[in-house]
């Protein structure tokens, strides 16, 4: 494969999933996860319009027990309408190779609507288990310079069996702060943290649980805002980049 | 019993390898080891683990570093864990604790911000990381199925043998499954030894399921992830037919009883 094919994939990846949580890969490791060793088989179909890659998806055929299967290693398109092409042109490749299942691991929600129309059957491949180590750093990652330096509000974080974190609160944005004293705490455990993180609960259902609590309430819409500005509603792992 | 936990030494790879087909059934060859462990920047010396018994090989696990880019562009690091095997002789020792809580504090020494694991859904692991603060998150993915009657064939054999409540001990049950293409596939099972296993016994039947293959599919997924807005699909099913389920008194008796245990 091309290292200008895989720059060109990279940068539609990108493109497509700004805002979403990924793994970064530059072309020398894309290259070994997806088309070296037992993947060097792995062939690509691509969507072009004018020249201009619209999408594309990396696939194998492998043999699992009786069953022949098209696995779907990475996909993406621009918008649904390419992702339903795209899917066509998998389609047609799994019935010339005589495959049993098409298998396709579409790492971002967004393309459900897509496959569905495609005849594709919801599954679940897998899950993917996360363990919080260090919210500091994390929260350090997604401060800005605004909200740390002149903060409306500042804000205790206690994330049980860590060192307490000081934020502030600028409108929408958070930063980190030093040598503040917070105007009020919130507390939870890391499990509630990584799933408000990962925009799996919202902060009023954990808070009418009793796994966060605020010091005082009336802060409640900064602790919205706060959470708001760390949440990752999008994620974009694809089959190929797990390991 | 002395408890050790190394890094893999050079020249070891194959007896690591060797390991993971023997735990795993057949976990790979050469080529999937040298696409998960040769990936540039990776050094068996410091990623892959050892746990000793006593001097002796029980277990082992691999940890990889990944880049990862959060919404605003800034990058973290994370960790991945994976391949972990114990021994089938040393299981039960706690090995597999020792090293998820191993990797939690290596992984943050070496400044990740996350332990990531992927995982089968009704895995080992699957069911045991929680116990230890990681959060599942269901991996989306759906299948195309080109060949029904193969596809409902094989899978409908790899319901044998799975674990089911003692509760439902000598139970006969009876599952067909059919695809909007008029194929229709069914298998008989009793339970015994608190497993399902393949029977050719004829009616009457404890219990007896009915689904289409979309029905098929959601229970399974909501067995797995125990999600509602599965549970209210599944009762479409039900109201539009599409799932039948019939139980005899005996059956009824059982999953009370279950369900009081849970």
């Amino acid at each position: 494969m091309a290292m200008e094919k895989i720059r060109e994939i990279l940068e539609l990846r990108e493109k497509v999933f700004k805002k979403a949580l990924r793994f970064h890969a530059d072309e020398r490791l894309y290259k070994h996860c997806y088309f070296s060793y037992d993947r060097s088989t792995s062939r690509l179909i691509e969507l072009r319009e004018k020249g201009s890659l619209k999408a594309y998806a990396i696939y194998r055929l492998t043999e699992r027990g009786e069953l022949k299967w098209l696995e779907v290693l990475d996909m993406c398109a621009i918008d649904e309408n390419a992702m339903s092409r795209l899917m066509r042109m998998v389609v047609k490749e799994a019935i010339c190779a005589r495959a049993d299942v098409v298998g396709v691991w579409y790492a971002s929600k967004r393309y459900r609507t897509a496959l569905t129309k495609s005849g594709f059957l919801e599954d679940i491949s897998g899950i993917c288990f996360t363990a919080l180590l260090d919210p500091l750093k994390l929260l350090n990652a997604l401060s800005s310079e605004r909200a740390s330096r002149e903060p409306d509000v500042v804000m205790g974080v206690i994330i049980k069996g860590h060192p307490e974190i000081t934020v502030g609160i600028k409108g929408d944005e958070m930063g980190i702060v030093e040598g503040l004293k917070p105007d009020f705490f919130i507390k939870l455990d890391e499990e509630t943290f990584i799933r408000l993180f990962l925009g799996q609960t919202s902060p009023l259902k954990e808070l009418l649980s009793g796994r966060l609590s605020v010091s005082k309430l009336r802060f409640l819409p900064v602790v919205l805002r706060f959470f708001r500005s760390i949440r990752h509603d999008e994620w974009y792992i694809p089959a190929g980049d797990r390991l | 019993m002395k408890q050790v936990i190394r890094t893999l030494r050079p020249g070891e790879e194959m007896r690591h390898l060797e390991l993971l087909n023997k735990c795993f059934g057949w976990w790979g060859g050469v080529d999937r080891w040298n696409r998960k462990y040769k990936e540039p920047g990776f050094d068996i010396t410091r990623n892959v683990f050892v746990v000793e018994i006593n001097g002796e090989w029980a277990g082992g696990r691999t940890l990889w570093f990944r880049e990862a880019v959060l919404k605003n562009g800034a990058r973290v690091l994370v960790s991945i864990a994976g391949d972990a095997y114990v021994l089938p002789e040393h299981r039960g020792k706690g090995i597999y604790s020792t090293l998820v809580r191993a990797f939690k504090k290596i992984s943050k020494e070496r400044g990740a911000v996350f332990n990531i694991s992927f995982n089968a859904p009704l895995s080992v692991p699957g069911k045991a990381l929680p116990k230890y603060g990681f959060v599942p998150l269901f991996v989306p993915s759906a299948i195309l199925i080109l060949n029904p009657s193969r596809y409902l064939n094989v899978t409908l054999n790899a319901l044998e043998g799975s674990l089911i409540g003692r509760e439902f001990e000598g139970l006969r049950l009876r599952i067909m499954v059919y695809s909007r293409d008029g194929v229709k596939i069914s298998r008989s099972f009793l339970v015994k030894g608190g497993s399902l296993k393949s029977t050719r016994e004829e009616p009457p039947y404890n219990v007896c399921v009915i689904c289409s293959l979309e029905a098929f599919f959601r229970i399974y997924e909501f067995m797995v992830t125990k999600n509602r807005r599965l549970l209210a699909l599944l009762i479409g099913d039900l109201l539009l037919g599409r799932l039948k389920v019939r139980l005899d008194m005996r059956a009824i008796t059982a999953v009370v009883s279950w369900l009081w245990r849970r």
